[in-house]
């Protein structure tokens, strides 16, 4: 049966090159999403500067100039997965119907960790920030690797780690404002290390065969 | 019992070039994704640059796909497939299940 051998290694590759392409997209949205997140925050809270700089009413440039930086990183990670096609295969009936479940928890898990953040104590507030997106993402990614059949993203672990850990040291520094600054900085690497070891695993699917 | 005699896929000759496993390959990412570039399908099929290009230009010559190059943040060649290409396909992969009902 040359011709369904044939077809069932087409399939495979197949499967790659969509791996790929999830894999290249989610790298990306990463890497955008640890740029957009911090700049937007640094827009908000530097806020007044910039506005004196550019001569702009403060109330003005806080309320336009994030929503356009998310505005503008929103639909480049949006492009990113349709061009990918990534879109229109995954969201089959099926595979939708078959992660709602994993969405739904995940969706709860982070909005808990981040609405838990408005309780902890003035010293740790700051921090606290950390410790719920480390803690998000640690409990994404159990719950997704619990079910075998399910992808796992080890970018989750990743970004988990890196909160959770680069939160301890920052305990002990005193100033505010460099609290503040090194969190939103260690946010920022953690998506990033996420998304580069997303793209390269990307290029590590591509030439699987090679090997 | 009688045993069942499957018959091999007789392909009609403008088909025949899907034969090859490659082109084979080539032509189903094609036909699921409408594109890709060059050098993904190179890595892909573990093929060198010269090795991918003959197959590409077999199918470019039965007009089955269509290349053009893209400027990204760097030079891209991206491969297409037409919609003879497409329907041509079609057929085969159509064929290649009717011969997959006859062993099931």
């Amino acid at each position: 049966m040359e011709e369904i051998e044939r077809f069932e290694k087409a399939l495979r590759v197949v499967e790659r090159y969509e791996g790929y392409l999830f894999r290249r997209a989610m790298g990306m949205a990463l890497v955008i999403c640890g740029v957009v997140f911090p700049l937007t925050a640094f827009l908000v809270l530097k806020g007044r500067i910039i506005a004196g700089l550019l001569n702009m009413s403060t109330e003005a440039f806080i309320a336009f100039a994030p929503t356009i930086v998310l505005l503008i990183g929103a639909s480049m990670i949006f492009y990113k997965f349709t061009s990918a096609h990534v879109v229109t295969s995954r969201m089959r009936k099926e595979s939708v119907w078959k992660d709602f479940p994993h969405m739904v928890v995940m969706f709860t898990v982070w909005f808990i960790a981040f609405f838990l953040t408005n309780y902890a104590p003035e010293p740790f507030a700051t921090v606290s920030w950390l410790w719920a997106g480390g803690g998000a993402s640690l409990t994404s990614y159990l719950v997704l690797k619990r079910e075998p059949a399910h992808m796992t993203y080890p970018e989750l672990l990743i970004i988990g780690l890196i909160c959770s850990t680069s939160s301890l040291p920052l305990l002990l520094i005193q100033d505010a404002q460099l609290v503040l600054n090194a969190t939103f900085l260690v946010f920022s690497a953690s998506f990033i290390a996420g998304g580069v070891y997303s793209l390269v695993n990307a290029l590590k699917l591509l030439s699987e065969s090679q090997k | 019992m009688e045993e069942k005699v499957i018959e091999p896929l007789e392909l009609p000759e403008r088909q025949g070039i899907f034969s090859a496993q490659q082109r084979f390959t080539i032509m189903l990412l094609l036909y699921l994704h409408k594109s890709a570039g060059f050098t993904e399908l190179q890595k892909l099929l573990g093929l060198t640059p010269g090795n991918l290009d003959h197959h590409l230009r077999k199918l470019e010559e039965a007009g089955y796909i269509k290349t053009r190059h893209v400027l990204d943040w760097r030079p891209l060649k991206v491969i297409e497939i037409t919609k003879a290409g497409a329907i041509s396909f079609r057929e085969y992969a159509l064929s290649l299940r009717q011969l997959l009902e006859q062993v099931t």
